[in-house]
């Protein structure tokens, strides 16, 4: 399991091309970090609303691309380019479509790398036993309250 | 032999209403209880009302006794995970998923479902019976 997503992504020479797919407002924050990092991102959603989410001069000055589409839908993802996308990161809102398109851009889409946000610490903690790259927002938020409470550090 | 459905739908009330007769216990589990009220009246105590991708809540469906668990949920994705979650934390031996889109049944296969019931194929296959049919009455 990871602690943040900025961790495993290092600010290396060259800028890693990202897909996340879902654009709530948590990340969407990632997501402006990321580019910030001066990563190039490509954003799939569904609904085109959660766009405004995302900062407008980074979409114009195309380090953050969209994608509107259904990512549930195989054929979608047929239709979509992956072969230059380093990082893959599944954080719709909801935890079973994250494990899903885990599963999918590991085994069938073959990106090198792909990280899987869920909300659900039980959960979070059955898919820990697997090698696999687990954002476990709850377990996050614990850590931080843990740290403020006892560590008098800023959350 | 005991059975937990996960998915309270059209389909998963046929579907233990099958294994009801042939002697089977049978527990289904949704998160709607207007749905699990109306099953429980017709077919009495056999639904469990729980968020059908908690952990504790299939915990408390018993699906860690379970020696088959029928995934009928809304969404492949929704399908797949629980069936993986009850292959890999409850250990159960025989899962059995509906599919409802046959391109991700690689995915399915690739994450060990036993066995995989293609909705849109036996509807099609139903569909074409039906139609031939008519067809051979009108001709």
């Amino acid at each position: 399991m990871v602690d943040n997503i900025s961790d495993e992504i290092p600010n290396i020479s060259r800028p890693q091309k990202i897909m996340v797919v879902g654009c709530e407002k948590f990340s969407a924050r990632t997501i402006n970090h990321l580019s910030k990092d001066g990563h190039v991102l490509k954003v799939v959603e569904q609904s085109s609303d959660r766009f405004n989410f995302l900062p407008q001069e980074k979409i114009d000055s195309n380090s953050i691309s969209t994608v509107l589409g259904d990512y549930t839908d195989r054929n979608f993802w047929n239709q979509i380019k992956l072969n230059d996308i380093d990082i893959f990161i599944a954080a719709t809102e909801i935890d079973s479509c994250n494990l899903f398109l885990y599963h999918l851009a590991t085994h069938i889409l073959k990106v090198p790398k792909v990280f899987v946000i869920l909300k659900d610490g039980k959960l979070a903690n059955i898919y820990q036993t697997f090698d696999m790259k687990i954002i476990n927002i709850s377990e996050l938020v614990v850590n931080s309250i843990d740290n403020y409470i006892n560590h008098d550090e800023d959350i | 032999m005991y059975y937990v459905i996960i998915g309270a739908t059209t389909i998963s009330v046929e579907i233990m209403d099958w294994l009801m007769k042939s002697g089977g216990e049978v527990t289904l589990i949704d998160q709607d209880m207007k749905k699990i009220q109306l099953i429980q009246s017709s077919h009495g105590d056999v639904c469990s009302l729980g968020d059908p991708l908690d952990i504790d809540d299939l915990t408390n469906a018993g699906l860690g006794r379970a020696d088959m668990v029928i995934s009928s949920l809304e969404h492949d994705y929704e399908n797949l995970i629980l069936s993986q979650v009850a292959k890999i934390h409850f250990s159960v031996d025989k899962v059995v998923s509906l599919l409802y889109s046959s391109e991700n049944k690689d995915l399915f296969s690739m994450l060990g479902v036993d066995v995989l019931i293609e909705v849109p194929d036996i509807l099609i296959s139903n569909i074409q019976e039906k139609l031939g049919q008519f067809l051979i009455e009108e001709i």
